[in-house]
C-alpha cells in the first residue's frame, strides 16, 4: 500500500517533469512556406525555380518594371514634369543623389547560385547548358545596368576615376561568404560581362524563345556593351550576329508600328519580358503607365522640344496621345500603354531597331560611312520618314544620335547615350535656364547607398558624394 | 492512501510543515467575510500577549485552547480584508468569538494578481501597477488598453488609430528592442493572447477589443523583472494581466448599463479658402516664371485655367476667372460626421457557497467621426466557479465575441485617406455636381465618394476560454491544472464597385477578401504552497510547467468583373485576379518556480525562476533560464524603528532579475529559400535568409528599487520606483554588405537601456460625511539609450546610433529664409549656410520620445454625485511632419495649403520663417523646399482632458423603496479638450505623422441599473 502510493507520487512528479524530457520534439516546427537550401537546390526544378526568380527581379519597379526604362529619360531630355506633379523630382532636377543607381546584387547572387551548382546538378547536358547560359546572360545584363549607372565607361573616365562595381561571381551560402569587397575597375566589370555573354552565346545555342535568354539576346546585349566600350568592330560584328539570329523584324507601317506596342511579343523584340498582368504588375501607382501616361498620375509628359523633332508622317507619332484624366495638360508616347490590363504590358528590353542604330554608329566610327548611313536609313524607311544624307562622319554620328533619341524615347537610353559619348546631358528648357549638366559634373554617376559605404570600409564612394 | 500520496508529494517538494500544538479550552469561533457571510479558511488568529494562535479550517472554524484567564488582544489578518483586532476576557470555559472581516481593498491591502497566484500589495516585492474596474467602467472606449493611458505609471499608451476599436500601442518602461516586439504579454484570466495578431488590412483592428471593458475586474501590469520573470522569455516588455469579474455568494445581482453617445472631430487643419489659395498659387507660379525666364502673366493665368473650374483661357479677366469670386468647398469637414454610439450590456452575478457565476452580454455600435466608419461588438461571457467538494474547485471562463468594423479609406496612409485628402483637395473643386451626384472630375480622387463607395469591412470572431481545476492537497498545497485557448478569426472584405471611377470602373469592380485564423493554447500545472510557522515565518512556494502552441494562417483572394455594383461576392467575379496565403507557427515549453518568504510581515524575500524553450531560436540555443530575486522591508511593522504616528505604512522594495524577449519571426533563425515571384508561368524560388543556429532571445536585466507609503491615516498613499532596464543580446540584423545578396543576418548583439522613475500618489483631500475629494497623480520619466550594436559597429545607417536614443529625427538643419530674396537656407555639415544640401549635411536634429508622461485625476463625491476629471499628459516629444506637413505646405503638389504659409516672404528685407511661394518644389540649383529639415519638426507635448464623468446614484432609501439595488445616471466625455501647440489633428501618434485616423471627441450619457 505504502509502496503503491509512493509510486503514484513519483508518477505524478514525472508528469510534471514531462516537458523537460520531451522538450526537443515539442519545439519542432516547419516553415511550410519556405525551404531549406538543401531541399531547394537538390534538383533541376529547384534550379529552374531560382532562374525564374532572376527573371522575376527584372520585372520589378527598380528594374524594367519602371526605373530602367524611364528614370534615365527623366534625367535626360525626353520628359517634362507635369505641372503639379512631384514624383520623380530628384532625377528630374538631377538633385545630388537623385541619379538612378541600379543595384543588381540580389539577382547576381541567384545567378551565382546556378553557376556554382551546375557542376553537381544531375540533368541532361542541354538543360544544364541552358540554365548556365541563362545565368551568365542575366548576370551580364544586371552587371551592365549597374556599371553604367555607378561608373564611367572605360574610355571616358573623368579625372582617372575608374571604379566600377563590386564584382561577385560566387553565391553567398553562409555568413563567411558575405565578406567586404572593394569595387573593381570598370574595365574589370566590362571584361566579366563580355566573358559571361560570350559563354552565353555558345551555351544557349538553339534557344530562340524571345521571352528567355537566347544567342540573339546575348549577342544584342554584347553589341550594346561594345558600343559603350567603344569597341566598334566588335559592336558591329555582334549587332550583325544578333540581327541574323533574331526572328524580329522592323515594322513598316504606322498601323503595324502602333499595334506592335500592344502585341506579345513585340515584333521587333530581340529580348522581351513576358508579364502576367494579374500577378506581375508593379501596380497602379508605380507602373510606367501610371508615371508616363495619363492612365493614373501622369507625372511626366513628352518633352515638347522632342516632339517637334519628329518629321511629319513619322510612324512613331502614331502613338502620340493627348493627356486625359488627372493629367490633361501632357502629351505622351504610348509605349507603356498597359494593354495587358492592371497597369501592365510586356517589356521589350532590346528591339531590333536598336541593333540597326548600334551597327550604324559602330560602322560610322570605323569610317564605314556608307554602310552606317544605310543602317540608319533602313530604320528611317521603316518609320516612314525620308532618308538622311550625312556628308561627314560627325554629321552621320549626330544623325544617329538624334535617331536614337527619337526611336528609343521612353526606353531609358538617352542619358546613357550622352554619358557614354562624353557629352553634356541636355535637359528640357522647362527644367530651367542653364539646366544642362556638364559631363564632368559628379551627378552623372549615381552614389552608392550611403549605408553600404558606412558599413564596408573597402567601398569607395563616387567623387562628389 | 490518498493522504500518504500527498505526504510523499510534500516530501518531493521538500516542504515539511510543523504546526501549533493543540491544547484544551480557550476561544473558538468562525471567520467570515462580513460582506457576504462566506467562511474564510486559512486565516491566522493570534492571541497577541501569548504569541500563540491558530488557523481557521476549511469551514472557517478555529479554536485556541488552554489559555490562562485574563484579558487579551486577539488579532487576525486576511488577505484583502481589514485587520481584525479586539479585546477578549478569558475566564472559565470557552469564549465564542466570531471574526467578521470587512473587505478592505485600500492601500497596501489591495489584492494583486501576480501571475499564477494572488497576493496583497503589502506582500509585493516587485513593481506592479493596478487599474481597477471602477476606473474603466462605462468609459467610451472599445478596448481596455485605452483605459491604461495616463492611469498607470511607467506605461505609455498611444493610439495607433482613432478608428473605433482601432489599434493601441502599449510600451512599458520604454522601447527596449529594435527588431523584436516591444508589446507586452497580455494574459486574460490565464489565457495568453497572441503577441502578434495579424491585423486587418481594411480597418485598424485590435484583438483586445474582443473583450468588453465592463467585464473586467482588474488589470495588473507587471513592470520589473521581479514581478514578471515568472513569465520568462516572454516577459521583457512587461506583462499585462487581466482578471474578469466573478460573482459573490449571496443574492443575485443584475446590472444593466445603457449608454448613448456622439463622436465628433475635435481639430481641423487650418487650410486656405479658394480665393486665398488661388492668389497664393498665382504668386508661386509668378515667382517660378521669373526664375525660369517664363511669361509671368501666362503663368498666373495657368493657375486659373488649371485650378478654377469654369475658367478657360478665353475667359481670363471675366467673372468665372476672378479668383476673388471663387467658391470654397470645404472638403475637410465633408469627410467627418457626428458618429452615434450606442452600447448596452447586462450582467447577472451571484451564487452560493458551492457555485458562483458571472454572466454577461454586451452590444456596442459606435460610429466614428469619419463617415462610414464604425465598430460593432456582440459579446457573451460566462464565468463559473464551482466547489466540487471540500478539496476540489473548478473554474471556467468563456468569452465569445464577434466584432464588425467599417474602416476608413487607407487608414494611416497619407495620400488616399480622408484625414489627409480632405484637407488637401483643391478647395475650388465642388464635391457634388449640380444634380447631387459626385463630382468625379477632381484631381487625385473624390474622397467623399470613396468614403461612401469603397467598402472596407473587417469581421472578427473571437473565442477565449479556459478551464482550471484546483485541488487542495494536505499541508496547504494546492494543485492547479489550467488549460486555455484563444481562437481568433478575422475576415476582410474590400469592395470597390464599378461606381468608383478609375481602375474599379475599368475593371467592373474589384473585390478583395482575406481570411486569417489564429489559434493558440496554453496549458499549465502548478503547485501552490502557503504556510505560516509560529505566526512569523510565512512561506509560500509555487512550482509549475507550461506548454504553448500558436499557429496562424491566412488566405487572400481577389476578383474583378461584376455584372452589377450590388454584387459583392467573390464567386460572382468574372475574373479571379489573385490568390495568396501564409502559414506559420511556434511552440514554447517551460518549467518555473517561485519561493516567497516573509518574517513577521517585516522582511520579505522572493525568488523566481523559469526555464523556457522556444521553437523560434537556433537549434543550438533553444533553452534559457530566467530568474529574479527581490526583497522588501515593511518599516511600519518594525518595532525597533519608532516611525512617527503619521506614517501608517512604509515599505522599501528592491529587485533584480532577467527576463526574455522572444518576439521575433517564427523562423528567424533558419536558412531559407522562399517564394521568388514568378516569370512566364513559372514559380520562382530565392534565398531569403541566412541561418544563425545560435540565435536566441533578447535578455532584459532589470534593477528596480521602490518605496510604498501611506501617511496621515492613510489619507495620502503612493509609491516611487526607480528602475534601470538593460536589454542585451538584442535580436539585431547585422548588416551584411548587400552586394552579397543579403541585407542582413539576425544575431544577438548590442544593448538598449531604459532608466527612469515612476511616481504615483493618491490623496483624500477632503473626507467628510457626505463629501469626499480624492486626487491621484502619476508621472513617469524614461531615458532611452542605445548602448551597443553589433560588434565593431556604432551605427546602423542613420537609423540607430550608439549613445543616442532609439528614436530621433535624422535630417537637415533649417537656417531660415534669406531676407534678401526669400530663398530657404539650410546649414551644411560645417555649420555654414547652404542652398544645396547633401547627405553629409544631415544629422540628428531632434529627439522624438516624450521626456515625461502621466495622468492626473480628481474625484469628487457628494451624496449621490460623483465627478471624475482625468487629465493625461505627454511632454517633451517631437514629431516630423513628413507627409502631412510637407504636402500641405508645398504649392508644388497643387493641393490646398495651410494658412501659416501666408507668412511667406514677399519683399526684400522681410524677416520671416516661410520662404517665398514657388511653383515647383525647388528652384534650379537649390535643394527642394520640402527637404526634410527641422522646419518640419513639431512638438507633440500635450495635456489632454482625457475624460470627465459625472454620475448620480439614487440614495439607498429611495432605491430600497423602489426595490432596486442601485440606480445611476451618468454623462462622460472622452478627449474633451487638448492643450497643445501641435498643428496637426492629433499629437498622440507615436510615429512620424502620416495622417492616421485621429481620435474623436466622444460624449456619452447613460444609466446603470442594479437589482
Amino acid at each position: 500500500m505504502k509502496f503503491n502510493s509512493f509510486k503514484k507520487a513519483i508518477l505524478f512528479a514525472a508528469v510534471l517533469a514531462l516537458p523537460m524530457t520531451a522538450c526537443e520534439d515539442m519545439l519542432d516546427t516547419e516553415p511550410r512556406t519556405a525551404l531549406s537550401p538543401e531541399v531547394a537546390l537538390a534538383n533541376v526544378s529547384g534550379t529552374e525555380a531560382i532562374l525564374v526568380s532572376v527573371y522575376n527581379r527584372l520585372l520589378a519597379q527598380g528594374a524594367y518594371g519602371n526605373s530602367l526604362f524611364i528614370l534615365p529619360d527623366i534625367q535626360g531630355d525626353i520628359f517634362v514634369q507635369r505641372t503639379g506633379a512631384s514624383r520623380g523630382n530628384a532625377p528630374y532636377n538631377m538633385t545630388p543623389g537623385g541619379t538612378l543607381g541600379y543595384y543588381p546584387y540580389a539577382a547576381v547572387n541567384e545567378a551565382n547560385y546556378i553557376i556554382d551548382g551546375i557542376g553537381t546538378l544531375e540533368a541532361p547536358q542541354a538543360t544544364k547548358d541552358r540554365l548556365l547560359g541563362s545565368a551568365y546572360f542575366l548576370r551580364a545584363l544586371n552587371y551592365f545596368n549597374a556599371v553604367r549607372s555607378y561608373g564611367y565607361e572605360p574610355t571616358k573616365l573623368v579625372n582617372g576615376w575608374d571604379r566600377g562595381v563590386i564584382l561577385r561571381d560566387k553565391p553567398t551560402k553562409g555568413l563567411t561568404d558575405a565578406d567586404f569587397k572593394a569595387r573593381g575597375t570598370v574595365t574589370q566589370a566590362y571584361q566579366l560581362i563580355e566573358s559571361d555573354l560570350q559563354q552565353a552565346v555558345t551555351l544557349l545555342a538553339g534557344n530562340t524563345n524571345v521571352y528567355y535568354a537566347s544567342p540573339a539576346a546575348a549577342n544584342a546585349l554584347l553589341s550594346r556593351v561594345y558600343l559603350y566600350w567603344e569597341k566598334w568592330s566588335d559592336a558591329e560584328a555582334r549587332a550583325t550576329a544578333a540581327i541574323g539570329a533574331t526572328g524580329a523584324r522592323l515594322t513598316t507601317t504606322a498601323t503595324a508600328y502602333k499595334a506592335a506596342w500592344s502585341t506579345a511579343p513585340h515584333p521587333e523584340s530581340v529580348f522581351e519580358l513576358n508579364v502576367n498582368a494579374t500577378t506581375e504588375s508593379v501596380g497602379v501607382n508605380e507602373s510606367m503607365a501610371s508615371w508616363v501616361t495619363s492612365r493614373q498620375w501622369g507625372d511626366f509628359g513628352l518633352n515638347p522640344e522632342l516632339k517637334a523633332l519628329y518629321p511629319n508622317g513619322d510612324h512613331r507619332l502614331s502613338i502620340l496621345t493627348p493627356g486625359f484624366g488627372n493629367s490633361p495638360t501632357i502629351e505622351f508616347l504610348d509605349k507603356w500603354n498597359a494593354w495587358k490590363g492592371n497597369f501592365a504590358q510586356n517589356l521589350p528590353v532590346m528591339r531590333v531597331a536598336e541593333l540597326y542604330l548600334i551597327r550604324a554608329e559602330a560602322r560610322a566610327e570605323q569610317n564605314k560611312l556608307t554602310e552606317g548611313l544605310a543602317d540608319l536609313n533602313v530604320l528611317r524607311a521603316a518609320r516612314g520618314v525620308p532618308a538622311v544624307a550625312a556628308a561627314t562622319k560627325q554629321a552621320l554620328i549626330d544623325a544617329i544620335l538624334l535617331e536614337r533619341r527619337l526611336e528609343l524615347a521612353y526606353e531609358g537610353h538617352r542619358f546613357y547615350d550622352q554619358k557614354r559619348r562624353g557629352m553634356a546631358i541636355t535637359r528640357p528648357s522647362a527644367v530651367g535656364a542653364n539646366a544642362t549638366v556638364p559631363y564632368t559634373d559628379f551627378r552623372i554617376l549615381a552614389p552608392w547607398p550611403v549605408a553600404q559605404v558606412q558599413l564596408n570600409p573597402l567601398l569607395e564612394q563616387n567623387p562628389g558624394y | 492512501m490518498k493522504n500518504r500520496l500527498l505526504t510523499c508529494l510534500s516530501l518531493i517538494l521538500v516542504l515539511s510543515a510543523s504546526s501549533v500544538l493543540a491544547q484544551s479550552g480557550g476561544i473558538r469561533g468562525k471567520v467570515i467575510d462580513a460582506s457576504n457571510g462566506e467562511s474564510l479558511p486559512n486565516a491566522n488568529i493570534v492571541v497577541k500577549e501569548l504569541n500563540r494562535g491558530a488557523s481557521s479550517d476549511i469551514n472557517g472554524n478555529y479554536a485556541i485552547t488552554n489559555i490562562p484567564a485574563g484579558t487579551y488582544t486577539v488579532e487576525s489578518s486576511f488577505v484583502g480584508y481589514k485587520r481584525f483586532s479586539t479585546r477578549v476576557t478569558i475566564g472559565e470555559g470557552t469564549v465564542t468569538l466570531n471574526i467578521n472581516f470587512e473587505p478592505a481593498l485600500v492601500g497596501l491591502d489591495e489584492l494583486v494578481v501576480t501571475g499564477y497566484s494572488v497576493t496583497t500589495k503589502r506582500e509585493v516585492t516587485g513593481a506592479i501597477t493596478q487599474v481597477k474596474a471602477d476606473q474603466i467602467e462605462n468609459l467610451p472606449i472599445q478596448s481596455f488598453d485605452q483605459a491604461l493611458q495616463g492611469r498607470a505609471a511607467g506605461v505609455q499608451v498611444t493610439s495607433a488609430s482613432g478608428q473605433p476599436g482601432g489599434a493601441i500601442r502599449v510600451r512599458i518602461r520604454g522601447f527596449g528592442s529594435i527588431n523584436a516586439s516591444s508589446q507586452p504579454l497580455y494574459i486574460v484570466d490565464g489565457v495568453q493572447l497572441t503577441e502578434n495578431a495579424q491585423g486587418s488590412s481594411q480597418a485598424s483592428s485590435n484583438p483586445l477589443a474582443a473583450l468588453n471593458p465592463n467585464d473586467i475586474l482588474s488589470i495588473e501590469i507587471l513592470k520589473d523583472a521581479a514581478a514578471a520573470s515568472i513569465y520568462g522569455a516572454q516577459a521583457a516588455n512587461g506583462v499585462v494581466l487581466i482578471t474578469t469579474k466573478q460573482g459573490r455568494a449571496g443574492t443575485s445581482v443584475i446590472t444593466v448599463n445603457s449608454t448613448m453617445g456622439w463622436t465628433t472631430q475635435p481639430r481641423f487643419y487650418e487650410n486656405m479658402d479658394s480665393p486665398t489659395w488661388l492668389n497664393f498659387m498665382m504668386e508661386a507660379f509668378e515667382n517660378h516664371a521669373k526664375v525660369t525666364l517664363g511669361n509671368v502673366q501666362a503663368a498666373r493665368n495657368l493657375v486659373l485655367t488649371s485650378y478654377l473650374p469654369g475658367c478657360t483661357a478665353a475667359g481670363i479677366g471675366t467673372a468665372p476667372c476672378d479668383p476673388n469670386q471663387a467658391v470654397t468647398y470645404d472638403w475637410q469637414r465633408a469627410v467627418y460626421q457626428t458618429g452615434v454610439n450606442r452600447e448596452i450590456d447586462a450582467s447577472l452575478s451571484g451564487g452560493t457557497d458551492i457555485t458562483r457565476f458571472f454572466l454577461s452580454t454586451g452590444f456596442e455600435n459606435s460610429e466614428g467621426q469619419a463617415k462610414f466608419t464604425d465598430f460593432k461588438r456582440m459579446s457573451l461571457r460566462a464565468n463559473v466557479d464551482h466547489r466540487v467538494n471540500s478539496k476540489m474547485t473548478v473554474e471556467s471562463r468563456i468569452n465569445l465575441a464577434s466584432t464588425r468594423q467599417f474602416g476608413a479609406v487607407a487608414d494611416g496612409n497619407f495620400i488616399n485617406g480622408p484625414f489627409f485628402m480632405g484637407a488637401w483637395q483643391q478647395p475650388t473643386r465642388p464635391i457634388y455636381n449640380a444634380d447631387g451626384s459626385f463630382n468625379e472630375l477632381v484631381p487625385y480622387a473624390n474622397i467623399v465618394l470613396y468614403q461612401q463607395l469603397d467598402q472596407r469591412k473587417t469581421r472578427g470572431n473571437d473565442i477565449q476560454g479556459s478551464l482550471a481545476f484546483n485541488y487542495k492537497l494536505p499541508q496547504n498545497v494546492i494543485l492547479r491544472v489550467f488549460g486555455g485557448l484563444n481562437f481568433r478569426q478575422t475576415r476582410d472584405t474590400n469592395y470597390r464597385s464599378a461606381l468608383i471611377p478609375g481602375a474599379p470602373r475599368t475593371n467592373q469592380g474589384d473585390l478583395f477578401e482575406a481570411n486569417r485564423e489564429i489559434f493558440s493554447y496554453n496549458v499549465n500545472a502548478t503547485l501552490n504552497y502557503n504556510k505560516s510557522f509560529n505566526n512569523v515565518h510565512n512561506v509560500s512556494a509555487l512550482a509549475g510547467a507550461e506548454y504553448k502552441e500558436e499557429s496562424q494562417e491566412s488566405i487572400t483572394a481577389s476578383g474583378r468583373g461584376f455584372a452589377n455594383p450590388l454584387f459583392d461576392i467573390l464567386s460572382l467575379a468574372a475574373t479571379p485576379s489573385g490568390v495568396s496565403g501564409t502559414t506559420t507557427e511556434f511552440k514554447a515549453a517551460s518549467v518555473f518556480g517561485q519561493v516567497k518568504y516573509d518574517y513577521g510581515n517585516r522582511y520579505l524575500f522572493n525568488a523566481t525562476a523559469r526555464y523556457d524553450g522556444s521553437s523560434r531560436f537556433g537549434v543550438d540555443n533553444r533553452w534559457g533560464l530566467f530568474y529574479a530575486f527581490s526583497g522588501a522591508w515593511n518599516l511600519a511593522n518594525e518595532e525597533f524603528i519608532p516611525l512617527p504616528d503619521a506614517i501608517n505604512d512604509m515599505k522599501l522594495r528592491a529587485g533584480y532579475g532577467i527576463t526574455g524577449n522572444s518576439g521575433i519571426g517564427n523562423f528567424a533563425s533558419r536558412s531559407l529559400f522562399g517564394s521568388g515571384g514568378s516569370y512566364n508561368s513559372g514559380a520562382g524560388l530565392r534565398p531569403s535568409q541566412l541561418a544563425n543556429n545560435i540565435l536566441t532571445w533578447e535578455e532584459a536585466k532589470t534593477i528596480n528599487a521602490g518605496l510604498d507609503f501611506a501617511i496621515l491615516d492613510s489619507r495620502i498613499s503612493g509609491s516611487l520606483d526607480l528602475y534601470r532596464k538593460r536589454n542585451e543580446r538584442l535580436l539585431l540584423g547585422r548588416s551584411l554588405p548587400s552586394d552579397s545578396g543579403f541585407g542582413s543576418i539576425t544575431e544577438n548583439a548590442g544593448a538598449v537601456q531604459n532608466q527612469g522613475y515612476e511616481f504615483e500618489i493618491t490623496s483624500r483631500n477632503v473626507d467628510r460625511d457626505d463629501f469626499l475629494w480624492t486626487t491621484s497623480f502619476n508621472i513617469t520619466s524614461n531615458q532611452n539609450e542605445l548602448i551597443a550594436l553589433n560588434e565593431g559597429q556604432t551605427r546602423i545607417g542613420n537609423s540607430y546610433i550608439v549613445g543616442e536614443p532609439l528614436r530621433y529625427y535624422w535630417g537637415y538643419k533649417w537656417a531660415g529664409v534669406n531676407p534678401a530674396d526669400g530663398r530657404p537656407m539650410w546649414y551644411d555639415v560645417n555649420g555654414n549656410i547652404t542652398y544645396l544640401v547633401q547627405a553629409a549635411d544631415e544629422g540628428i536634429t531632434s529627439y522624438l520620445d516624450p521626456t515625461h508622461y502621466g495622468g492626473f485625476t480628481n474625484t469628487f463625491n457628494y451624496k449621490g454625485f460623483t465627478l471624475d476629471i482625468f487629465f493625461q499628459y505627454d511632454l517633451g516629444g517631437n514629431t516630423f511632419e513628413q507627409q502631412v506637413g510637407y504636402f500641405l505646405m508645398d504649392p508644388g503638389t497643387a493641393g490646398n495649403l495651410l494658412t501659416r504659409l501666408l507668412d511667406r516672404w514677399t519683399t526684400p528685407g522681410q524677416i520671416t520663417d516661410v520662404e517665398k511661394a514657388f511653383r515647383t518644389r525647388n528652384e534650379p540649383g537649390m535643394s527642394s523646399r520640402t527637404t526634410g529639415s527641422t522646419w518640419y519638426i513639431e512638438s507633440t507635448s500635450y495635456i489632454r482632458l482625457k475624460n470627465a464623468t459625472l454620475s448620480y446614484s439614487l440614495p439607498d432609501n429611495i432605491t430600497s423603496r423602489l426595490g432596486i439595488r442601485n440606480f445611476k445616471v451618468f454623462a462622460t466625455g472622452q478627449n474633451l479638450y487638448t492643450w497643445t501647440a501641435y498643428p496637426g489633428l492629433d499629437p498622440e501618434f507615436l510615429a512620424t505623422s502620416a495622417a492616421p485616423y485621429p481620435q474623436g471627441r466622444t460624449v456619452r450619457t447613460g444609466v446603470q441599473l442594479q437589482f
